[in-house]
C-alpha cells in the first residue's frame, strides 16, 4: 500500500491541474505542454539539474506518505501528516528554484507559500478537532459511525469543518510553486510533477477529512469529494494567480472563524 | 584503562590538540599540524566513545565530582563528534581566522566536556565560561565585524551563574541535587537556550550568522548549551512539564522561521535553520513527562550533529573558491538532508524526535486546547524556516573532504531518521531510568517510537526515488546550475528613515566598540561570580 501513494497522489493532482486548466478555458492544454515538456527531456534539452530532482524526489516522498495515510494504508497523525505535506511543499518549492526558471519569481512564490502556511495549518488543525481525532484512521472511524462532516451537526460546526476543508484546498494551492509560463524558460515537466503530487496529497486529506468509511457508499462519497477537493484546489491555484500574498490573510481569517466554529460546538 | 584516565583523556584532550596543533602551526608543513592535532582530538573523541561504552554497559565511570552517567557521555560523544565534523573546515580557512577558530573550538570542546560529566555546581560555573571565552577570542580574529552576538553570550553566562548560585543557596550542597523549578532552573534554562542558539538574534544564533571564524565555534557552544539543558532537565528538576518553557520554546521556533524570511545571506540562513531546530529540543522538555524525556533524547544528537554538518557545508565563511562537481553534488544533497534532520521533517534525523514531541502536545489537547497553540506555533516556526531555506542547498560550496564527512553523515541522519533496523532503544530506556522517569506502557496510548516504520518509508520513497533517477537517467545526464543564494525578500532596499535616524548613533558605537566593551565587562562579572560559586563551596567543604 505504501508504495501506491505516490501514484495516487500524482493522478489527484493531475485532476487539479485539468481543473486549473478548465478555468482557463483550455482544460487539455496541460496534457500537451506536459507531453511537449516530456519530448523536450527525451531529446537531452531540459536536463534537470540536481537540486531539482532532489525537490522532485522530496515532494514525491513527502506526498506519497501523505496519500498513504489518507488511503488507509498507513498512520496518519496530525503531526505525521502535516510534517510530510510541509516535506510535500518544501520539495516542490526546491524543483522550482532553479536560477534558469526564474529565481526571484520562485522567491516571490516561497514569500506567499510561507504567508498562506498558518492557515493551511489552522484549517488542518481545525479540520482534526471537529472530529475530536488524532489521526486519519480515527476520522475515518468517526465518518463510519456517524457520517461525513455534511451530514453530522450540530449546523456550526458542520459549516465550519467544510470551511476548513476549503481553507485547506486553497491555503494549499499557494503554498505549492507554479511552473513558469515564460516560453523563453526551459521545460518544466518536473517541477509540474513535483506540484502534481503536493497538490494531490493536500486534496486527498481534505477529502478524508470530509468524508470516508469502510462501506462502498462511504469509499466513493469520500472519492468524489478528494476529486472536488483536487478541482477547488486547481481553480484556486489559477484563480489566485500572484495574488497569494494578498489572499493569505483572508484565508487565515478564515481559518480562525472555522477553527472558533467548530471549537464552539 | 581506568575510568578516571578515560574521563581526564575526554576532557582536556580536545584542549590539548587545540594547543598542540597551534604549537606545530609554526612549522612550515601543514601536514605536521594536521597529523598531530587531528590524532590527539581523535584520541580524546575515542576516549569519549570508551567513557559511553562503559556506561551502557552499566560500569561506573568517575573522576572526583565527573560522574558522566549514560546521559552526560552520550551528550559529550556528540558534542565532540560535531566538534570534529566542524574542524576540517575550520583548518581551510585563511592562516589567521583557521587559527583562531581551530584553537577556539578546541578549548571550547573541553568545556563541551566538563558541562556534560560535571555533577557538581561548582564546576559548571568554572566551566561555563570557557566556550565563550574561546568563541569571543576566535570571533575577535578577523576584528570587530565577525564579533557578533559575544554580549548575548557573556549574559547567558552571567545568567547560568546566577541560576548555579540560586541552586547552591537553596540546596546547601555543590552537587547536583533535584528540585523544582524555579528561578535558579529557569535562568540555567535561559542561558542553554541562548547558548544552543535558540533565542533568534541573540548569542549563539548571532555569533553564527557571522562569515567570521567565530562563527564555527557557534558548534561548540550549541553542544553546551544542549548539555546545559540536559543538566538541568534531567538532574536537577527531573524532565517536568512547564508550559513556560514549551511557549517561550514554540515562540523562538516560530520566530528563527520568520527570520529566515528576512535574512539575506547564507550565513543567517544556517543561523536560522538551525535556530528552528535548537527550539525542538526545548519545546520537548517544555512538555515534560517520559515522552517529552524520550523525544529530547531522540533529538539532540541529530540536532548537534546536523548543525555542525550544515556549518561545515553550507556556511559561506571569508574565503571564495570553485568546489570540484561530486564534491558539490554531495553538498547539495547532504545540505538538504541536514536541513529535514534540523527540522524534523522525514526523512530526516530529527524526524522521530520532532513527531514525537508535536504528537505530545497533541495528545494533551484533552486537558487544555492551548496545547494546540504550541504544537501549532512550533510547527509554524519549522514550516516557515524550511521553506525559506531552500536555496540554501543551492549555495552549499563545499571542499572535497568537507563533502566527504557530510555525505555519510547525511547517510547516517537519514538512518535516524528511518531506523529500518532499530536501534539505541536500550540506550533511551537506561538514560529514562538513571533519570528515575516513569516507564511508558504502550497501553498507556501514549505517542511511541517510531512514528512509520522503515520498511513502510522504504515502500513510499521507493516510487519517489524511481521517478526521480528516471528524470535523470531520461535526461541523460545533470545540469549544471549556479551556487547563488537568492535571498526571500530580495536585496535590501534604501534604509528607512528610523535606521538613517539610527545609524550614526550605532556607528559610533560599533566605532568604541562598546558591544565587545560591554561584552567583557559582562563576562568578568561572569567570572567574578564564579569565583564566588567557588568560595561559598569552600565554605561548604568543597575542597
Amino acid at each position: 500500500m505504501p508504495a501506491l501513494g505516490v501514484p495516487i497522489a500524482l493522478l489527484a493532482g493531475l485532476l487539479a491541474e485539468l481543473a486549473a486548466g478548465a478555468v482557463r478555458k483550455r482544460p487539455f492544454d496541460v496534457l500537451r505542454e506536459a507531453w511537449t515538456e516530456a519530448r523536450a527531456l527525451l531529446r537531452g534539452e531540459a536536463r534537470p539539474s540536481l537540486l531539482e530532482a532532489a525537490g522532485l524526489f522530496a515532494a514525491l516522498l513527502g506526498s506519497g506518505l501523505v496519500a498513504t495515510a489518507a488511503i488507509r494504508g498507513r498512520p496518519g497523525s496530525v503531526a505525521f501528516v502535516y510534517l510530510a505535506l510541509v516535506l510535500a511543499a518544501v520539495g516542490a518549492q526546491t524543483a522550482a528554484a532553479d536560477p534558469l526558471m526564474g529565481e526571484r519569481r520562485a522567491a516571490r512564490e516561497r514569500l506567499a507559500a510561507v504567508a498562506a502556511e498558518p492557515a493551511f495549518l489552522v484549517a488542518l488543525g481545525a479540520s482534526f478537532l471537529r472530529w475530536g481525532a488524532e489521526d486519519l484512521d480515527a476520522v475515518r472511524g468517526a465518518h463510519e459511525v456517524l457520517g461525513s462532516a455534511f451530514a453530522v451537526g450540530p449546523p456550526a460546526a458542520a459549516a465550519g469543518a467544510i470551511l476548513a476543508a476549503v481553507v485547506l484546498v486553497v491555503a494549499g494551492a499557494i503554498r505549492l510553486p507554479r511552473a513558469p509560463d515564460d516560453n523563453d524558460l526551459p521545460p518544466r515537466l518536473i517541477v509540474r510533477l513535483a506540484g502534481w503530487a503536493a497538490a494531490g496529497a493536500t486534496a486527498l486529506v481534505a477529502g478524508s477529512l470530509v468524508a470516508g468509511g469502510e462501506g462502498g457508499p462511504e469509499l466513493l462519497l469520500s472519492a468524489g469529494v478528494a476529486v472536488g477537493a483536487a478541482a477547488v484546489l486547481g481553480a484556486s491555484r489559477e484563480l489566485l494567480r500572484g495574488r497569494g500574498l494578498l489572499a493569505a490573510p483572508v484565508l487565515a481569517v478564515a481559518a480562525a472563524g472555522a477553527a472558533y466554529l467548530v471549537t464552539r460546538a | 584503562m581506568s575510568g578516571e584516565l578515560l574521563v581526564q583523556a575526554a576532557l582536556i584532550g580536545p584542549a590539548v590538540a587545540g594547543l598542540g596543533w597551534l604549537a606545530l602551526s609554526g612549522l612550515p608543513w601543514p601536514w605536521a599540524r594536521r597529523v598531530g592535532g587531528g590524532l590527539v582530538a581523535l584520541a580524546a573523541h575515542v576516549a569519549a566513545w570508551w567513557v559511553l561504552v562503559r556506561e551502557f554497559r552499566g560500569g561506573s565511570v568517575v573522576w572526583r565530582t565527573m560522574e558522566p552517567g549514560l546521559l552526560g557521555a552520550s551528550l559529550a560523544v556528540a558534542g565532540t563528534l560535531a566538534v570534529l565534523i566542524v574542524g576540517p573546515r575550520a583548518e581551510s580557512l585563511p592562516r589567521g581566522q583557521s587559527i583562531a577558530a581551530v584553537v577556539g573550538l578546541a578549548v571550547a570542546a573541553t568545556g563541551v566536556v566538563g558541562t556534560s560529566y560535571a555533577r557538581s555546581l561548582t564546576l559548571q560555573a568554572v566551566l561555563l565560561p570557557l566556550p565563550t571565552i574561546a568563541a569571543g577570542l576566535a570571533a575577535l580574529a578577523t576584528g570587530r565585524a565577525g564579533a557578533r552576538g559575544l554580549l548575548g553570550l557573556a549574559l547567558a553566562d552571567g545568567a547560568a551563574v546566577a541560576g548555579l548560585c540560586v541552586l547552591l543557596d537553596r540546596s546547601g550542597t555543590t552537587a547536583v541535587t533535584p528540585a523544582a523549578m524555579g528561578l535558579g532552573a529557569g535562568l540555567l534554562l535561559g542561558a542553554a537556550a541562548a547558548k544552543a542558539g535558540a533565542i533568534p538574534f541573540f548569542g549563539t544564533w548571532r555569533l553564527a550568522a557571522t562569515e567570521g571564524p567565530g562563527a564555527l565555534v557557534s558548534t561548540a557552544l550549541r553542544a553546551q548549551g544542549v548539555a546545559l539543558a540536559a543538566l538541568v532537565a534531567f538532574g536537577i528538576t527531573g524532565v517536568t512539564e512547564s508550559v513556560p518553557l514549551a511557549w517561550a520554546a514554540a515562540g523562538a521556533a516560530l520566530l528563527a522561521g520568520a527570520s529566515g524570511i528576512l535574512v539575506r545571506g547564507e550565513a543567517g540562513s544556517v543561523a536560522a535553520v538551525t535556530g528552528a531546530g535548537a527550539a525542538l529540543p526545548f519545546l520537548a522538555l517544555g512538555l515534560g513527562g517520559a515522552v517529552g524525556a524520550r523525544a529530547f533524547l531522540a533529538l539532540f544528537p541529530a540536532f548537534l550533529l546536523a548543525a555542525a554538518g550544515l556549518q561545515a557545508l553550507a556556511w559561506p565563511g571569508p574565503e571564495r573558491w570553485r568546489p570540484v562537481l561530486l564534491a558539490r553534488w554531495v553538498g547539495v544533497l547532504a545540505t538538504g538532508v541536514l536541513v529535514l534532520s534540523l527540522l524534523g521533517l522525514p526523512p530526516g534525523g530529527g524526524f522521530p524526535g520532532a513527531w514525537l514531541a508535536l504528537s505530545l502536545a497533541q495528545e494533551r489537547v484533552g486537558s487544555s486546547l492551548w496545547y494546540l497553540a504550541i504544537a501549532g506555533t512550533a510547527a509554524l516556526g519549522l514550516a516557515a524556516a524550511a521553506v525559506a531555506s531552500v536555496p540554501l542547498a543551492r549555495a552549499a560550496r563545499p571542499r572535497g573532504l568537507a563533502a566527504a564527512i557530510a555525505g555519510p553523515l547525511a547517510l547516517f541522519l537519514v538512518y535516524l531518521g528511518t531506523q529500518p533496523v532499530r536501534l539505541g532503544l536500550g540506550w533511551l530506556v537506561r538514560i529514562e531510568r538513571e533519570a528515575g522517569l516513569p516507564e511508558v506502557l504502550p497501553a498507556s496510548g501514549a505517542p511511541a517510537l517510531p512514528a512509520i516504520s522503515g520498511l513502510d518509508l522504504f515502500l513510499a520513497a521507493l516510487p519517489a526515488l524511481a521517478l526521480a533517477i528516471a528524470f535523470l537517467a531520461l535526461a541523460r545526464g545533470v545540469r549544471e546550475e549556479g551556487a547563488a543564494f537568492t535571498p526571500l525578500l530580495g536585496e535590501p532596499g534604501a534604509p528607512g528613515r528610523l535606521r538613517r535616524a539610527v545609524e550614526p548613533l550605532l556607528g559610533r558605537a560599533r566605532r568604541w566598540s562598546l558591544g565587545i566593551a560591554a561584552a567583557t565587562l559582562v563576562e568578568a562579572t561572569a567570572l567574578a561570580g564564579a569565583a564566588c560559586v567557588v568560595l561559598k563551596s569552600v565554605d561548604l567543604g568543597f575542597l
